[in-house]
Protein backbone atom coordinates (compact mmCIF):
# COMPACT_ATOMS: atom_id res chain seq x y z
CA UNK A 1 0.00 0.00 0.00
CA UNK A 2 1.43 3.44 -1.03
CA UNK A 3 2.46 5.61 1.69
CA UNK A 4 0.19 9.13 1.50
CA UNK A 5 1.04 11.82 3.61
CA UNK A 6 -2.22 12.56 5.79
CA UNK A 7 -2.52 15.58 3.94
CA UNK A 8 -3.11 13.86 0.90
CA UNK A 9 -6.07 11.37 2.35
CA UNK A 10 -7.60 14.69 3.75
CA UNK A 11 -7.23 16.13 -0.33
CA UNK A 12 -8.47 12.98 -1.61
CA UNK A 13 -11.09 12.64 1.01
CA UNK A 14 -12.00 15.94 0.09
CA UNK A 15 -12.32 14.76 -3.21
CA UNK A 16 -14.86 12.22 -2.25
CA UNK A 17 -12.50 9.10 -2.52
CA UNK A 18 -13.84 7.07 0.57
CA UNK A 19 -11.15 4.66 0.37
CA UNK A 20 -9.11 7.15 1.74
CA UNK A 21 -11.23 7.96 4.56
CA UNK A 22 -10.92 4.38 5.38
CA UNK A 23 -6.87 4.79 4.85
CA UNK A 24 -7.02 7.47 7.86
CA UNK A 25 -9.61 5.50 10.15
CA UNK A 26 -6.27 2.47 9.91
CA UNK A 27 -4.14 5.07 10.80
CA UNK A 28 -5.84 7.21 13.64
CA UNK A 29 -8.72 5.28 14.88
CA UNK A 30 -7.44 3.93 17.77
CA UNK A 31 -5.84 6.91 18.92
CA UNK A 32 -9.05 8.97 18.59
CA UNK A 33 -10.72 5.57 20.66
CA UNK A 34 -8.38 6.19 23.39
CA UNK A 35 -8.26 9.57 23.87
CA UNK A 36 -12.48 9.04 24.28
CA UNK A 37 -12.37 6.20 26.74
CA UNK A 38 -9.95 8.88 28.98
CA UNK A 39 -12.45 11.35 28.64
CA UNK A 40 -15.62 8.99 29.67
CA UNK A 41 -14.96 5.66 30.62
CA UNK A 42 -17.56 4.35 28.63
CA UNK A 43 -17.36 1.86 25.12
CA UNK A 44 -20.69 3.53 23.30
CA UNK A 45 -19.16 6.97 23.94
CA UNK A 46 -16.39 6.14 22.57
CA UNK A 47 -17.20 4.91 19.68
CA UNK A 48 -19.77 7.99 18.82
CA UNK A 49 -17.11 9.96 19.45
CA UNK A 50 -15.16 7.70 16.91
CA UNK A 51 -18.04 8.25 14.42
CA UNK A 52 -18.40 11.80 14.92
CA UNK A 53 -15.05 12.65 13.94
CA UNK A 54 -14.72 10.71 11.05
CA UNK A 55 -18.00 11.83 9.82
CA UNK A 56 -16.40 15.38 10.51
CA UNK A 57 -13.67 14.60 8.12
CA UNK A 58 -15.54 13.32 5.43
CA UNK A 59 -17.73 15.92 5.45
CA UNK A 60 -14.80 18.83 5.35
CA UNK A 61 -14.84 20.68 2.29
CA UNK A 62 -11.11 21.61 1.98
CA UNK A 63 -8.03 19.18 2.78
CA UNK A 64 -5.81 19.52 5.68
CA UNK A 65 -3.51 22.64 5.11
CA UNK A 66 0.19 22.40 7.31
CA UNK A 67 -0.17 25.48 8.30
CA UNK A 68 -2.23 24.24 10.67
CA UNK A 69 0.57 22.38 12.16
CA UNK A 70 0.85 18.73 12.82
CA UNK A 71 -2.08 16.42 11.42
CA UNK A 72 -2.05 14.30 14.36
CA UNK A 73 -2.43 17.66 17.04
CA UNK A 74 -5.49 18.85 15.06
CA UNK A 75 -7.57 15.67 15.00
CA UNK A 76 -6.69 15.18 18.23
CA UNK A 77 -7.90 18.74 19.07
CA UNK A 78 -10.78 18.22 17.22
CA UNK A 79 -11.71 14.67 18.90
CA UNK A 80 -11.26 16.60 22.16
CA UNK A 81 -13.61 19.26 21.52
CA UNK A 82 -15.94 16.66 19.85
CA UNK A 83 -15.62 14.56 23.00
CA UNK A 84 -15.78 17.43 25.82
CA UNK A 85 -19.06 18.65 23.47
CA UNK A 86 -20.76 15.20 24.08
CA UNK A 87 -19.81 14.98 27.68
CA UNK A 88 -21.50 18.16 28.00
CA UNK A 89 -24.33 17.46 26.64
CA UNK A 90 -24.68 14.05 28.80
CA UNK A 91 -24.30 16.84 31.97
CA UNK A 92 -26.79 18.86 30.75
CA UNK A 93 -24.45 21.68 30.15
CA UNK A 94 -24.43 24.42 27.40
CA UNK A 95 -22.10 24.37 24.61
CA UNK A 96 -18.77 25.40 25.59
CA UNK A 97 -15.93 24.50 22.71
CA UNK A 98 -16.42 25.16 18.98
CA UNK A 99 -15.07 22.28 16.66
CA UNK A 100 -12.37 23.80 14.49
CA UNK A 101 -9.49 24.70 16.13
CA UNK A 102 -8.53 28.88 14.73
CA UNK A 103 -5.31 28.77 12.76
CA UNK A 104 -3.14 30.26 15.26
CA UNK A 105 -4.26 27.24 18.20
CA UNK A 106 -1.65 24.62 15.96
CA UNK A 107 1.34 25.95 15.44
CA UNK A 108 3.47 23.97 14.14
CA UNK A 109 5.39 21.94 17.06
CA UNK A 110 8.79 19.66 17.25
CA UNK A 111 8.80 16.14 16.44
CA UNK A 112 8.50 15.03 20.12
CA UNK A 113 5.07 16.16 20.08
CA UNK A 114 3.67 13.32 17.54
CA UNK A 115 5.23 9.34 18.40
CA UNK A 116 4.09 7.40 15.70
CA UNK A 117 4.99 4.40 17.05
CA UNK A 118 3.38 2.60 19.73
CA UNK A 119 6.96 2.26 21.42
CA UNK A 120 7.39 5.96 21.08
CA UNK A 121 4.25 6.90 22.38
CA UNK A 122 4.59 4.47 25.42
CA UNK A 123 7.94 6.35 26.54
CA UNK A 124 5.87 9.88 25.66
CA UNK A 125 3.26 8.62 28.37
CA UNK A 126 6.35 7.58 30.40
CA UNK A 127 7.47 11.04 30.21
CA UNK A 128 4.23 12.56 30.82
CA UNK A 129 3.93 10.84 33.80
CA UNK A 130 6.82 11.66 35.75
CA UNK A 131 6.14 15.69 34.66
CA UNK A 132 2.98 15.41 36.31
CA UNK A 133 4.71 13.70 39.71
CA UNK A 134 6.07 17.64 39.80
CA UNK A 135 2.01 19.12 40.12
CA UNK A 136 0.14 20.00 42.94
CA UNK A 137 -2.60 18.46 43.83
CA UNK A 138 -5.05 21.02 43.23
CA UNK A 139 -3.00 21.81 39.51
CA UNK A 140 -3.31 18.29 38.66
CA UNK A 141 -7.06 18.03 39.38
CA UNK A 142 -7.23 21.19 37.52
CA UNK A 143 -6.13 19.23 34.37
CA UNK A 144 -8.12 16.95 34.79
CA UNK A 145 -10.95 18.54 35.02
CA UNK A 146 -10.55 21.35 32.71
CA UNK A 147 -8.67 19.30 30.21
CA UNK A 148 -9.89 15.86 30.27
CA UNK A 149 -13.19 16.45 31.63
CA UNK A 150 -14.71 19.64 29.85
CA UNK A 151 -15.43 22.21 32.10
CA UNK A 152 -14.81 25.57 31.53
CA UNK A 153 -12.22 27.86 33.48
CA UNK A 154 -15.70 29.60 34.77
CA UNK A 155 -17.32 26.67 36.16
CA UNK A 156 -13.83 25.18 37.85
CA UNK A 157 -13.78 28.39 39.72
CA UNK A 158 -17.51 28.37 40.61
CA UNK A 159 -17.43 25.08 42.32
CA UNK A 160 -14.34 25.76 44.16
CA UNK A 161 -15.40 29.17 45.50
CA UNK A 162 -12.05 30.91 43.63
CA UNK A 163 -11.46 33.89 41.67
CA UNK A 164 -11.90 32.91 38.09
CA UNK A 165 -7.80 34.84 37.75
CA UNK A 166 -6.64 32.32 40.30
CA UNK A 167 -8.04 29.39 38.36
CA UNK A 168 -6.29 31.14 34.97
CA UNK A 169 -3.11 31.77 36.70
CA UNK A 170 -3.12 27.76 38.47
CA UNK A 171 -3.56 26.44 34.63
CA UNK A 172 -0.30 28.73 33.93
CA UNK A 173 1.80 27.07 36.56
CA UNK A 174 0.61 23.87 35.82
CA UNK A 175 1.38 23.75 32.02
CA UNK A 176 4.86 25.57 32.37
CA UNK A 177 5.97 23.03 35.03
CA UNK A 178 4.79 20.68 32.88
CA UNK A 179 6.62 21.92 30.02
CA UNK A 180 9.84 22.72 32.42
CA UNK A 181 9.66 18.67 32.43
CA UNK A 182 9.74 17.73 29.24
CA UNK A 183 12.07 20.39 28.03
CA UNK A 184 14.74 19.24 30.38
CA UNK A 185 14.04 15.07 29.36
CA UNK A 186 14.97 16.61 25.86
CA UNK A 187 17.74 18.46 26.73
CA UNK A 188 19.28 15.36 28.46
CA UNK A 189 19.77 14.11 24.60
CA UNK A 190 17.05 11.74 24.55
CA UNK A 191 15.90 10.50 21.23
CA UNK B 1 4.58 40.39 29.80
CA UNK B 2 1.77 41.96 31.19
CA UNK B 3 -0.52 39.97 33.58
CA UNK B 4 -3.70 40.23 31.69
CA UNK B 5 -1.88 38.62 28.30
CA UNK B 6 -1.00 35.68 30.51
CA UNK B 7 -5.08 35.11 31.17
CA UNK B 8 -5.90 35.84 27.99
CA UNK B 9 -3.54 33.68 26.22
CA UNK B 10 -4.86 30.47 28.35
CA UNK B 11 -8.62 31.90 27.77
CA UNK B 12 -7.10 31.47 24.25
CA UNK B 13 -5.41 28.59 24.40
CA UNK B 14 -8.54 27.15 25.86
CA UNK B 15 -10.90 28.22 23.20
CA UNK B 16 -13.16 30.27 25.81
CA UNK B 17 -13.04 33.85 24.13
CA UNK B 18 -15.44 34.40 22.28
CA UNK B 19 -14.89 35.80 18.29
CA UNK B 20 -14.56 39.34 19.00
CA UNK B 21 -12.28 38.63 22.20
CA UNK B 22 -9.89 35.77 19.91
CA UNK B 23 -9.51 38.52 16.74
CA UNK B 24 -8.53 41.40 19.35
CA UNK B 25 -6.27 38.57 20.79
CA UNK B 26 -4.79 37.25 17.20
CA UNK B 27 -4.17 40.86 16.48
CA UNK B 28 -2.14 41.79 19.25
CA UNK B 29 -0.26 38.25 18.99
CA UNK B 30 1.02 40.14 15.57
CA UNK B 31 2.51 42.51 17.33
CA UNK B 32 3.46 40.83 20.19
CA UNK B 33 6.40 38.38 19.97
CA UNK B 34 6.74 37.84 23.49
CA UNK B 35 3.43 36.76 23.47
CA UNK B 36 4.10 34.56 20.40
CA UNK B 37 6.66 32.38 21.47
CA UNK B 38 5.23 31.98 24.77
CA UNK B 39 1.88 30.59 23.12
CA UNK B 40 3.89 28.68 20.70
CA UNK B 41 5.83 27.18 24.37
CA UNK B 42 2.43 26.17 26.09
CA UNK B 43 0.57 24.60 22.49
CA UNK B 44 3.74 22.26 22.53
CA UNK B 45 2.38 21.49 26.34
CA UNK B 46 -0.84 21.14 25.39
CA UNK B 47 0.01 18.88 22.10
CA UNK B 48 1.48 16.03 24.33
CA UNK B 49 -1.41 16.23 26.86
CA UNK B 50 -3.51 13.49 25.32
CA UNK B 51 -0.21 11.08 25.17
CA UNK B 52 -0.94 10.26 28.85
CA UNK B 53 -3.94 8.28 27.55
CA UNK B 54 -4.32 4.62 27.69
CA UNK B 55 -4.15 2.81 24.25
CA UNK B 56 -7.46 1.34 23.98
CA UNK B 57 -8.11 -1.88 21.89
CA UNK B 58 -10.23 -0.75 18.67
CA UNK B 59 -13.92 -2.76 18.71
CA UNK B 60 -13.77 -4.80 15.53
CA UNK B 61 -16.91 -3.69 14.49
CA UNK B 62 -16.69 -0.08 14.67
CA UNK B 63 -14.62 0.44 11.43
CA UNK B 64 -18.07 -0.88 9.39
CA UNK B 65 -20.44 0.64 11.44
CA UNK B 66 -18.77 3.86 11.16
CA UNK B 67 -18.66 3.46 7.55
CA UNK B 68 -22.17 2.60 7.16
CA UNK B 69 -23.19 5.21 9.18
CA UNK B 70 -21.30 7.69 7.07
CA UNK B 71 -22.92 6.43 4.42
CA UNK B 72 -26.32 6.82 5.71
CA UNK B 73 -25.85 10.25 6.68
CA UNK B 74 -23.73 11.21 2.88
CA UNK B 75 -24.45 8.61 0.23
CA UNK B 76 -20.77 7.57 0.22
CA UNK B 77 -20.56 3.58 -0.76
CA UNK B 78 -18.94 1.76 2.48
CA UNK B 79 -16.07 0.01 2.03
CA UNK B 80 -15.31 -2.10 5.28
CA UNK B 81 -14.78 -5.19 6.73
CA UNK B 82 -14.04 -8.50 4.86
CA UNK B 83 -13.59 -8.99 1.23
CA UNK B 84 -15.80 -12.22 0.48
CA UNK B 85 -17.16 -12.46 -2.80
CA UNK B 86 -21.25 -12.57 -4.07
CA UNK B 87 -22.85 -13.35 -7.15
CA UNK B 88 -26.44 -11.53 -6.52
CA UNK B 89 -26.55 -7.99 -6.42
CA UNK B 90 -28.62 -7.01 -3.25
CA UNK B 91 -29.12 -3.27 -2.79
CA UNK B 92 -29.02 -3.70 0.49
CA UNK B 93 -25.98 -1.40 1.88
CA UNK B 94 -23.55 -4.62 4.25
CA UNK B 95 -24.02 -6.31 0.73
CA UNK B 96 -22.17 -3.51 -1.57
CA UNK B 97 -18.79 -4.08 0.21
CA UNK B 98 -19.05 -7.61 -1.11
CA UNK B 99 -19.32 -6.27 -4.69
CA UNK B 100 -15.82 -4.72 -4.87
CA UNK B 101 -14.32 -8.16 -5.68
CA UNK B 102 -17.24 -9.62 -7.62
CA UNK B 103 -16.25 -10.18 -11.36
CA UNK B 104 -18.79 -9.89 -14.19
CA UNK B 105 -18.01 -10.86 -17.68
CA UNK B 106 -17.24 -7.93 -19.93
CA UNK B 107 -20.62 -9.20 -22.13
CA UNK B 108 -23.08 -9.06 -19.01
CA UNK B 109 -21.46 -5.45 -18.29
CA UNK B 110 -22.24 -4.17 -21.80
CA UNK B 111 -25.46 -5.05 -21.44
CA UNK B 112 -26.03 -3.63 -18.00
CA UNK B 113 -24.89 -0.85 -19.39
CA UNK B 114 -26.98 -0.64 -22.51
CA UNK B 115 -29.52 -1.61 -20.04
CA UNK B 116 -29.03 1.66 -17.41
CA UNK B 117 -28.43 4.10 -20.82
CA UNK B 118 -31.19 3.25 -22.25
CA UNK B 119 -32.90 3.78 -19.39
CA UNK B 120 -31.40 7.06 -19.10
CA UNK B 121 -31.22 8.21 -22.49
CA UNK B 122 -34.99 7.91 -22.15
CA UNK B 123 -35.03 10.17 -18.99
CA UNK B 124 -32.51 12.47 -20.36
CA UNK B 125 -35.00 13.27 -23.78
CA UNK B 126 -37.49 14.20 -21.51
CA UNK B 127 -35.40 16.41 -19.83
CA UNK B 128 -35.01 15.15 -16.37
CA UNK B 129 -32.07 16.42 -14.42
CA UNK B 130 -29.91 13.17 -14.94
CA UNK B 131 -26.47 14.90 -14.26
CA UNK B 132 -27.35 17.01 -11.42
CA UNK B 133 -28.35 13.45 -9.17
CA UNK B 134 -24.59 12.99 -9.59
CA UNK B 135 -24.20 15.98 -7.12
CA UNK B 136 -26.46 15.25 -4.31
CA UNK B 137 -25.79 13.77 -0.77
CA UNK B 138 -28.86 11.76 -0.22
CA UNK B 139 -28.58 9.57 -3.20
CA UNK B 140 -26.99 6.53 -2.04
CA UNK B 141 -24.16 5.37 -4.97
CA UNK B 142 -24.29 1.86 -6.11
CA UNK B 143 -21.80 0.00 -7.66
CA UNK B 144 -23.10 -1.63 -10.97
CA UNK B 145 -19.56 -3.02 -11.79
CA UNK B 146 -16.26 -3.82 -11.03
CA UNK B 147 -13.08 -3.78 -13.44
CA UNK B 148 -9.89 -4.96 -13.18
CA UNK B 149 -6.76 -3.13 -14.99
CA UNK B 150 -3.79 -4.82 -16.18
CA UNK B 151 -0.84 -4.08 -18.09
CA UNK B 152 -0.54 -5.40 -21.61
CA UNK B 153 2.99 -7.05 -20.28
CA UNK B 154 2.78 -7.98 -16.90
CA UNK B 155 6.58 -9.14 -16.97
CA UNK B 156 7.85 -5.28 -17.61
CA UNK B 157 4.78 -3.37 -15.90
CA UNK B 158 4.15 -3.75 -12.27
CA UNK B 159 1.28 -1.20 -12.47
CA UNK B 160 -2.51 -2.13 -11.97
CA UNK B 161 -5.63 -0.61 -11.18
CA UNK B 162 -9.42 -0.70 -10.72
CA UNK B 163 -12.40 0.89 -11.81
CA UNK B 164 -15.84 0.98 -10.44
CA UNK B 165 -18.59 2.19 -12.32
CA UNK B 166 -21.72 3.64 -9.97
CA UNK B 167 -25.17 4.74 -11.08
CA UNK B 168 -26.59 7.17 -8.73
CA UNK B 169 -30.05 7.76 -9.47
CA UNK B 170 -29.38 7.43 -12.97
CA UNK B 171 -26.58 9.38 -13.47
CA UNK B 172 -23.27 6.78 -14.46
CA UNK B 173 -19.85 7.69 -13.15
CA UNK B 174 -16.71 5.22 -13.39
CA UNK B 175 -14.41 5.73 -10.68
CA UNK B 176 -10.83 4.37 -11.63
CA UNK B 177 -8.20 4.04 -9.30
CA UNK B 178 -4.19 3.38 -10.75
CA UNK B 179 -1.49 2.50 -9.09
CA UNK B 180 2.35 1.46 -10.22
CA UNK B 181 2.34 4.14 -13.08
CA UNK B 182 5.54 5.53 -13.98
CA UNK B 183 6.45 8.82 -12.64
CA UNK B 184 5.11 11.67 -16.22
CA UNK B 185 7.45 14.33 -17.61
CA UNK B 186 6.58 17.78 -18.59
CA UNK B 187 3.28 17.99 -20.10
CA UNK B 188 2.68 13.95 -20.22
CA UNK B 189 -0.85 12.39 -18.73
CA UNK B 190 -2.52 9.41 -18.55
CA UNK B 191 -5.37 9.25 -20.29
CA UNK B 192 -8.68 7.03 -20.34
CA UNK B 193 -10.69 5.22 -22.89
CA UNK B 194 -13.58 3.66 -22.96
CA UNK B 195 -13.96 1.21 -26.30
CA UNK B 196 -16.93 0.53 -28.30
CA UNK B 197 -16.25 -2.10 -31.24
CA UNK B 198 -12.78 -0.37 -31.95
CA UNK B 199 -13.66 3.01 -31.21
CA UNK B 200 -12.19 4.91 -28.57
CA UNK B 201 -13.73 7.55 -26.80
CA UNK B 202 -11.99 10.49 -24.22
CA UNK B 203 -12.46 9.48 -20.58
CA UNK B 204 -10.22 12.43 -19.19
CA UNK B 205 -6.68 12.27 -18.26
CA UNK B 206 -4.97 12.01 -14.77
CA UNK B 207 -1.52 12.50 -13.74
CA UNK B 208 0.27 10.42 -10.71
CA UNK B 209 1.28 11.45 -7.41
CA UNK B 210 5.38 10.02 -6.70
CA UNK B 211 4.16 6.86 -6.09
CA UNK B 212 2.46 5.78 -9.00
CA UNK B 213 -1.06 6.50 -7.67
CA UNK B 214 -3.67 7.69 -9.81
CA UNK B 215 -7.36 8.53 -9.47
CA UNK B 216 -9.94 9.64 -12.03
CA UNK B 217 -13.94 10.15 -12.10
CA UNK B 218 -15.71 10.41 -14.97
CA UNK B 219 -19.38 11.09 -15.25
CA UNK B 220 -20.61 9.57 -18.30
CA UNK B 221 -23.44 12.06 -19.84
CA UNK B 222 -26.24 11.60 -22.38
CA UNK B 223 -24.09 12.08 -25.59
CA UNK B 224 -21.95 8.99 -24.44
CA UNK B 225 -22.41 5.59 -25.59
CA UNK B 226 -21.85 1.95 -23.08
CA UNK B 227 -18.42 0.62 -23.80
CA UNK B 228 -17.10 -2.99 -23.85
CA UNK B 229 -13.55 -2.01 -22.74
CA UNK B 230 -11.12 0.61 -21.24
CA UNK B 231 -7.74 1.27 -21.97
CA UNK B 232 -5.11 3.52 -20.00
CA UNK B 233 -2.55 5.11 -22.50
CA UNK B 234 0.47 7.53 -21.77
CA UNK B 235 -0.01 10.63 -23.73
CA UNK B 236 2.48 13.26 -24.52
CA UNK B 237 -0.15 16.07 -23.28
CA UNK B 238 -3.49 16.26 -22.48
CA UNK B 239 -4.77 17.74 -25.67
CA UNK B 240 -5.40 14.54 -27.25
CA UNK B 241 -8.74 13.39 -28.70
CA UNK B 242 -7.44 9.83 -29.84
CA UNK B 243 -4.50 8.05 -28.90
CA UNK B 244 -1.32 8.71 -29.65
CA UNK B 245 0.90 7.14 -27.14
CA UNK B 246 1.33 3.54 -25.69
CA UNK B 247 -1.50 1.51 -23.66
CA UNK B 248 -0.37 0.94 -20.23
CA UNK B 249 -3.23 -0.52 -18.34
CA UNK B 250 -6.63 -1.84 -19.56
CA UNK B 251 -9.39 -4.64 -19.00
Amino acid sequence: MQQYSDEQLMSMIANKQSWALEALYDRYARLVYSFAMKTNRDVQFAKDVVQLVFTRLWTMEVGFDSRRGQFVNWLLTITRNIAIDQLRKLRKQPTAVPYEPSVWESVAGDPLESPDSVVSRMWLKQQIENAYRHLTESQANLLQLFYWEGFTLSEIANRNGEPLGTVKNRLHQALKILRKQLASVREEGID
Amino acid sequence: MADSHYEQLIAYLAGELDDKGKRTFEEHLTACGACREELRQLEQVWNVLPYSMEEEELPEELKLEVMSAINQVTGTPPKAGDDSGSETIVSHKRSIRRFWHTRYSVASAAIVLLLLSIAWYGASQRGDPIPAEAGRLDVPAQVVNTYRLNPPDSAKSSASGQAWLMNKGGSLQLVLHTSGLSALQGEQVYQVWLIKDGSRLNGGTFRVDPSGSGVLTYVIDGKDRPFDAIGITLEPDPGGTQPRGNKVLGT
